[in-house]
């Protein structure tokens, strides 16, 4: 495993065994995220053959249906995901046959009651040939504003509502599907979102592990926190535990096992997933936290201190990573510095603009960070220049500087970044006039 | 998957019966199992060497280190294993911190034997370990260092070579049978989908294997495969775990339903009850009453999931709150009706099981003074909270509701305030 991304803005999927919600979720996500091609592009549903109408937006769209797994790759080369909505009886088969396909990269597995032998064929083989397996007994997963895996984050307004149309950057892998969802909420709502979301699935052997994930939002660029949900029983926790110890992972980690309650069970307890049994001491929810918190993760107290905790952690990471790039006492910003050099050696007057530094002492006295800016030494200087060239009368520089002119000036910088960002929302598919929802969405 | 662990009976049953059909190797395991029901006569009669040799007796509940607790019966007759067992059945026992009833034990015949080996076999993420000693017994703990292991990957065979680093020390008069043995243990275990067996000891009678003590376990969710080679298996609950009537109740329902219905009594006096949707966030929110500090107050452990349907959802919410209204003190108690936000669960259809309750025992929730707390998220839920907040005002009974704009467990903390402010 490990490497990076497995998703993007054109990632497409076969979809096993038709089922319309999901798919409908799907393409409802990817035409809010302004996807250009539908994130699914062919259904298989053994036995038979044909289209399935489903909405893209406003447009209804014909997918194609294949009667197998490879007549579905060979027609869709580019598609390299796989979502198996098989049965628990078939899930195993399936989703090797899709494993065995060279334009298959990633295969998610819904299905609950996988048998652990098959799954373990499964891991061996996505191993030897380097593809990644999800679930079994998982929901999916995420890449905000790129691709979603059939019911993951639900309907269309959870996903408005944790903002998952667009990056964020918090990498976030859990067991539980549920919790993944409640998680991308919490983390919409303490930093600036998800980036990528995964939810492993319950089972003892899950087909890729939370440390798996991990490793891998530590080599994306645009992920820098990564927020980890596990639980008690197994021991893929301490395969996390190694990995910062060995200083692995260069991301800040907020992690928290849940199942500390196994303790208040007077024998051995099965939860509602077939891994979150408690076991060991070593396997317990306890041991567990105690052990990240020892590697270097932030561990909060409990479940409630978690967001708490996501948010401190996402806080500094933002001080540190923005605000010093703003200017202070120390750092001062470079430009007004090499002007205000060359006025004083080129300038017959600058009293402005040792007017402006006077006011920037006084300002710097309540705060470190008051410092003259560009437009501030760029006004004062075009003052100077007024006064000093000897061609103005001081009744014309007063209406100068009445009018405003020194306004254009910074209209005019701006105007150029406005451009600029138009530009930019239109390169990126983003147009500014968003239409209301209402009007545009199918939804269910 | 689930590991389930299985009686030493079905572990020996099933060696016996598939060791002979995938490798050809008789066994002469004689077993018996005894239980309240068993019928001693009517047993007698289909197994007639429990009248004729010296038995071994056991209890067969799925814990160890029953020799060193005093609760094996060696070399006695018939009429001594009855009355070895009349004294035990049903007896409350302690084994690690875990108290409970004797209720199945296992009668063999008594093996006289010199030699005591030691296998297992391991499932692990990315293969088996099979580990073999030739010095087992009850003191294989102690001599762990002389237990070798092996890894046989997923994708691997159990080749020659692996087994025989093994059995290298072995004498070369018995090496070939053991060799055989374990290869054909190893076939059985993935043949028949066991996540761990173990043998402490197996020994040799007149030169051929045979198992004194066997612990199994099943992957349950291979059921759809293996029906027919288990046969008729047990999943027994784990030692010390006794269901009340109402936890079999829902033990029941749990088993007849595609979704899942889980339920646990943790303190029949507690005062915070749970009914929350989904594996992780119902262990989550049982975690966080602990964690505040509460858990001497916790009732229970509730779980459903996997869309159950409004009927079952009615049946599994009378239960909770019968549970949690039970013997009413004149203190407020809590009920947390909680939940993360679901992914495609229409949470709408999930309330009405739970409201048609609650409706049904008002008079209960009153005289217990019932506190209800309801968070969740999900499709549809804006209709399920609305439906909830009316119920409240309908049977005027004190109900506050929460979407996915608070925290998940913030109601914890609220139920706690609830139940600990005066009066």
């Amino acid at each position: 495993m490990a490497t990076g991304q497995i998703f993007s803005r054109t990632t497409q999927a076969l979809f096993y065994n038709y089922k319309q919600l999901p798919i409908q979720r799907m393409l409802d996500f990817d035409f809010l995220c302004g996807r250009e091609t539908p994130s699914v592009a062919g259904i298989i549903n053994p036995g038979s053959e044909g289209f399935q109408k489903l909405f893209f937006g406003q447009e209804e769209i014909a997918i194609p249906v294949h009667s197998s797994i490879e007549a579905a790759s060979s027609a869709h080369p580019t598609a390299d995901v796989f979502i198996n909505f098989a049965s628990f009886r078939s899930a195993a088969a399936s989703s090797m046959a899709a494993l065995k396909q060279p334009t298959i990269r990633v295969v998610a597995i819904i299905a609950e009651g996988v048998p652990e032998s098959d799954t373990k064929q499964l891991i061996a083989y996505a191993r030897a040939n380097n593809k990644v397996v999800l679930g079994p007994a998982t929901v999916g997963g995420i890449q905000a504003g790129a691709f979603k895996i059939g019911d993951t984050a639900g309907t269309l307004d959870n996903i408005i509502n944790c903002k998952l149309y667009r990056p964020g950057s918090v990498g976030f892998v859990s067991k539980s599907g549920g919790m993944s969802n409640e998680l991308y909420n919490t983390i919409a709502r303490v930093t600036n979102g998800i980036y990528e979301g995964i939810a492993i699935g319950g089972d003892v052997f899950p087909g890729s592990t939370l440390s798996d994930h991990v490793l891998r939002f530590n080599n994306i660029p645009q992920v820098k926190l990564i927020v980890v949900l596990g639980e008690l029983g197994g021991r893929d926790e301490y395969s996390l535990v190694e990995a910062l110890k060995e200083g692995k992972i260069h991301k800040p980690v907020v992690a928290w096992v849940s199942g500390t309650c196994a303790r208040l069970f007077k024998s051995e307890v099965q939860f509602g997933h077939a891994g979150a049994k408690s076991g060991g001491e070593l396997e317990s929810a306890q041991a567990k936290n105690q052990a990240l918190k020892e590697a270097g993760a932030v561990v909060p107290t409990s479940y409630e201190a978690f967001e708490t905790a996501i948010k401190e952690t996402f806080d500094k990471l933002v001080v540190v990573s923005v605000f010093d790039r703003i200017k202070s006492r120390d750092n001062r910003d470079k430009r007004v510095q090499l002007l205000q050099q060359y006025a004083h050696n080129n300038f017959p007057s600058v009293k402005y603009m040792e007017y402006a530094v006077q006011v920037e002492n006084y300002t710097l006295s309540k705060a470190n960070n008051l410092v003259l800016n560009v437009d501030g030494a760029i006004g004062s200087l075009f003052l100077d220049l007024l006064s000093g060239s000897g061609m103005f009368t001081k009744p014309e520089i007063d209406e100068i500087v009445d009018i405003g002119y020194l306004n254009g000036l910074f209209v005019l910088a701006r105007s150029i970044g406005l451009i600029g960002h138009t530009f930019d929302q239109k390169r990126l598919k983003q147009p500014l006039y968003r239409h209301p929802w209402e009007d545009v969405l199918y939804t269910k | 998957m689930a590991r389930k662990k299985i009686r030493e009976y079905d572990s020996k049953r099933l060696l016996k019966q598939h060791l002979n059909k995938l490798a050809g190797i008789q066994i002469d395991i004689r077993s018996a199992q005894i239980t309240e029901s068993t019928d001693f006569n009517g047993l007698v009669e289909s197994e007639p060497w429990l009248a004729t040799e010296k038995l071994v007796v056991k209890p067969d509940m799925l814990f160890g280190k029953r020799g060193k607790s005093g609760l094996v019966g060696l070399n006695l007759n018939l009429a001594q294993v009855a009355s070895f067992i009349k004294d035990r059945l049903g007896e409350e026992v302690e084994i690690g911190g875990c108290r409970g009833p004797v209720t199945a034990f296992i009668v063999e015949p008594f093996v006289p034997h010199s030699h005591e080996f030691y296998l297992s076999v391991v499932s692990n993420r990315l293969g088996c370990s099979i580990s073999f000693s030739d010095c087992g017994g009850i003191e294989i703990e102690d001599n762990w260092d002389k237990v070798k292991s092996v890894f046989i990957p997923s994708e691997g065979s159990f080749t020659p070579d692996i087994c025989a680093s093994l059995i290298a020390t072995l004498p070369l008069e018995v090496k070939g049978k053991i060799e055989e043995f374990i290869k054909a243990v190893f076939i059985l275990f993935l043949d028949l989908d066991f996540t761990f067996l173990e043998m402490n000891p197996f020994t040799l009678v007149d030169g051929n294997p045979y198992p004194l003590d066997m612990r199994g376990e099943l992957d349950d969710t291979a059921a759809f495969k293996n029906f027919k080679k288990w046969g008729d298996i047990e999943f027994p609950l784990p030692f010390g775990r006794v269901m009340s009537a109402t936890e079999t109740f829902i033990h029941d329902l749990d088993e007849k339903t595609s979704a899942s219905l889980k339920f646990t009594v943790l303190n029949p006096r507690g005062r915070i009850w749970t009914m929350v949707a989904g594996g992780g966030a119902s262990v989550i929110y049982a975690d966080t009453v602990g964690d505040l500090g509460y858990a001497a107050e916790l009732g229970n452990y509730a779980e459903y999931s996997g869309a159950p349907k409004e009927d079952e959802v009615l049946q599994y919410a009378r239960v909770i709150i019968d549970c949690a209204t039970a013997n009413p003190d004149g203190r407020k108690r809590a009920l947390l009706i909680g939940g993360g936000i679901a992914n495609f669960t229409d949470v709408a259809a999930t309330f009405n099981g739970i409201i048609r309750a609650l409706r049904e025992k008002e008079a209960q929730l009153k005289a217990a003074r019932i506190h209800i707390y309801v968070r969740r998220g999900g499709p549809n839920y804006q209709t399920g909270l609305t439906k909830m907040r009316q119920l409240g005002e309908e049977i005027s009974i004190p109900l506050e509701v929460y979407g996915p704009e608070t925290t998940m467990t913030g109601i914890c903390k609220q139920a706690i305030q609830c139940i600990t402010a005066a009066a």
